[in-house]
């Protein structure tokens, strides 16, 4: 208490926080004029919730318009290991509280119909590319009126590397253009993938192919990544 | 609480047609909670706070099936994601040293309206400014209590403390801010 006594201006009110005039700072609810000033700074925060709502990225745009799902996908056979992300696959299997990467694709997968499946580390989902989807296709710069399928073979024209499909690559088990095809053009394992050698241009590849993914699922983001 | 119901009343149904995949449903959450979100991840100085929201909207609509509970508890939830995924982006970041200082961070307007942006700019370098001052757990339980809502024991989960922790973290926190204040108007 300050020597001057209680009702004393110079008395500095945050020496005198007690739970309930916390509580109620905290609440928005009315407190004596001398908490003013943390009054002031409590309705501050919580004024930042108010305010616009922030643009979605072209991947959750498209989900919130519906051009995406986000569905269940089991494991597949066909599933492709997708080459290491910045160690994505060692925080995966970590089941660590931090979830770090765990929403980091780790498998790929084209099924027959066409379908586009990036499964991630966390369990079986995955993001579902519906492909006929009118709306998209007029929206589309590059990809307008094509197949699903078609698109994805797309993404070999924007990689220079690239000297063969990756609808092709991707049944036999690579994601990487110029890299040997691993144990006789089949290999699921991802412990057997290409080594390290490989692994700084397979990074690379990944995120140009992520990159095109976003766009082809974006849809009227399409036009601002192009 | 004003401000604490996002969903007018209408939370259940909204929750329940995201289960079943209704892009609507996904808007209406996103609209709702996004602004808070963005204001958490902007004030505690992340790098590209809208990406980062979307991020957090992706793992919360990709995981939405397997939430169970009132309105508090979403709310709880998805702050607990934001705040998750805040620390991995620090960690990655400890591990690619970056030069930018959190008081150099700089919030782009967007296409809005101008002086609204700069408005909304300077309120939020203004608590930015205020809440750098405070240890990062001070800082976390907060922003938690004010922006997110979140009650005693909420925080308390998702920092993984123990109430009487957070309790006194925002005992001290707060009279950090009010210190602060007090010289601040000393020096006015």
């Amino acid at each position: 208490m300050s020597p001057r006594g209680d009702d004393d201006d110079g008395m500095k009110a945050t020496r005198y926080l007690h739970d309930d005039v916390i509580e109620a700072i905290i609440q928005g609810a009315p407190v004596h004029d001398m908490h003013a000033p943390l009054v002031s700074f409590a309705d501050r925060v919580r004024a930042l919730g108010d305010e616009p709502v922030p643009a979605a990225s072209p991947t959750l745009a498209a989900v919130l318009a519906g051009r995406v799902r986000l569905a269940t996908c089991p494991a597949h056979d066909g599933d492709v290991a997708v080459p290491d992300v910045d160690g994505a696959r060692q925080h995966a299997g970590d089941g660590g509280g931090g979830g770090a990467l765990r929403d980091q694709p780790l498998f790929t997968h084209q099924s027959d119909d066409g379908f586009l499946y990036l499964r991630f580390g966390d369990g079986g989902d995955a993001c579902q590319l519906i492909p006929d989807d009118p709306e998209r296709n007029r929206v589309g710069i590059e990809v307008a009126g094509e197949a699903i399928r078609e698109r994805v073979t797309d993404l070999d024209r924007h990689d220079a590397a690239g000297g063969e499909p990756l609808g092709e690559r991707a049944g036999r088990g690579r994601l990487d253009a110029t890299g040997p095809c691993p144990a006789g053009g089949g290999d699921r394992d991802a412990a057997r993938q290409p080594t390290a050698s490989h692994r700084d241009d397979n990074r690379v590849y990944l995120r140009i192919l992520l990159q095109n993914l976003q766009s082809y699922c974006a849809g009227t983001g399409n036009h601002v990544r192009v | 609480m004003a401000g604490v119901d996002r969903f007018n009343g209408e939370f259940d149904e909204v929750l329940g047609a995201a289960q079943r995949d209704a892009p609507w449903a996904f808007e209406r959450i996103y609209t709702a909670l996004s602004p808070v979100v963005s204001g958490y991840l902007r004030v505690q100085g992340a790098r590209e706070p809208e990406d980062l929201t979307s991020e957090v909207f992706v793992a919360v609509l990709r995981n939405i099936g397997r939430f169970a509970g009132t309105e508090a508890g979403f709310r709880s939830w998805v702050f607990t994601i934001a705040h998750r995924r805040l620390q991995d982006e620090r960690r990655g970041l400890g591990r690619r040293p970056s030069f930018t200082v959190l008081s150099e961070a700089q919030d782009v307007p967007g296409p809005e309206d101008v002086e609204a942006a700069v408005e909304r700019s300077e309120r939020t370098a203004w608590v930015r400014e205020l809440c750098e001052q405070l240890s990062p757990d001070q800082r976390d339980v907060l922003l938690l209590r004010l922006l997110g809502r979140l009650t005693i024991d909420e925080v308390a989960t998702t920092l993984g403390k123990t109430p009487v922790a957070v309790k006194a973290l925002q005992r001290r926190g707060l009279r950090a801010i009010g210190r602060i204040l007090d010289l601040e108007e000393v020096s006015l």
